[in-house]
């Protein structure tokens, strides 16, 4: 009899055990249907990455930097890069000279030449070639004691990124797993969601510069319009654009300050 | 006296199951803080991101325009 009531006790302190556990853990398994999905998704992407690596890496391998599609795709770049670098012959012979040593995204030069890029009259027709980039995984590096986060970036701020400390690649799993799977999905996406504003950030910025220049020469056009006594329709036509673009520029600068407001410090 | 020990062993047993999980809660809770945080910033950065993409799209076509205007009126 005591030996049965022993078994009983010790049953339902596990019972009580098991149950607490499960409570605790119940905020985890809610949302197991959405972690499948995004699993799901994450290794479409994954997929589709690695596809477009070993693309890449052929590409590189086969004809090095200077391959026909990337040519096409930067000739906006080579053009400003022609325009505005004296340096750009001497760093397309380094790049060749590396091409078979290094990887594409492994070469500072080439990230030197784009990632500073602005808009000028000679590219700006280019821009949605230039804009048309590849995205690169990045693990990204905190300064303070916070786990490396793996991002998404545009080729062209990989440069900034592998300056700042970070590695080409995703992240090791941390060793400290002291968040479930979730919580280190949500802080992936919500890492990846600032480097996308911030991109945009970039991007915007740039052709807020040109703009701002457009609408310096515009003005300077139309006083000069006006002294050649131009047909007054002429002359009010170009008004009303350049009064357009002065409105438009005026909210785009003031979304690049919101935008810049909400992923400010976030990502360092 | 084996009664007793193995009395003793359970309720070791039970506290130590508690305590693990009273751990963990407090770790979910902290989760579930952060994870509302990180939701609502990423949601202003994407209305952010979107207005500015709309934005920038409005800028370059008014600057192809006024190329345009500028082009005919030469």
């Amino acid at each position: 009899m005591k030996k049965t009531l022993n078994i009983a006790g010790f049953l339902i302190m596990c019972c009580l055990a098991i149950a607490l556990t499960a409570s605790t853990q119940q905020g985890n398994s809610e949302s197991k249907g959405k972690p499948q999905q995004e699993n799901k998704n994450k290794s479409d992407k994954d997929k589709k990455d690695k596809n477009n690596k070993s693309k890449e890496n052929k590409r590189a391998d086969d004809n090095g930097y200077q391959g026909k599609a990337k040519d096409k795709d930067n000739a906006g770049q080579d053009k400003q890069k022609g325009n505005k670098n004296g340096n750009q012959k001497d760093d397309n012979d380094e790049r060749n000279k590396d091409k078979g040593n290094k990887g594409k995204y492994k070469d500072k030069a080439y990230y030197r030449q784009v990632a500073g890029y602005r808009w000028n009259n000679e590219n700006f027709y280019d821009r949605k070639n230039i804009r048309k980039h590849d995205k690169v995984n990045v693990c990204h590096k905190f300064s303070g004691k916070n786990d490396p986060v793996s991002i998404n970036v545009s080729e062209h701020a990989v440069q900034a990124h592998l300056d700042h400390g970070d590695i080409l690649g995703e992240c090791p799993a941390p060793v400290d797993r002291r968040f479930s799977d979730i919580y280190y999905r949500n802080r992936t996406d919500y890492y990846n969601t600032l480097q996308d504003t911030r991109e945009q950030v970039s991007y915007s910025q740039s052709i807020l510069d040109y703009a701002q220049l457009r609408l310096t020469n515009s003005r300077a056009q139309l006083q000069t319009m006006q002294q050649n006594n131009m047909p007054l329709a002429d002359i009010q036509r170009s008004q009303s654009s350049v009064v357009e673009l002065e409105q438009n520029v005026s909210l785009l600068e003031t979304l690049i300050g919101v935008a810049v407001n909400v992923v400010a410090n976030k990502l360092q | 006296m084996y009664h007793v020990f193995k009395g003793a062993g359970l309720l070791v047993v039970a506290i130590v199951m508690v305590a693990a999980s009273c751990t963990e809660q407090k770790t979910t809770e902290t989760e579930k803080t952060e994870i509302v945080q990180m939701d609502s910033v990423s949601q202003a950065a994407k209305t952010a991101r979107e207005k500015l993409e709309d934005q920038t799209k409005a800028v370059e076509a008014s600057i192809e325009k006024l190329d345009d205007e500028f082009k005919t009126s030469q």
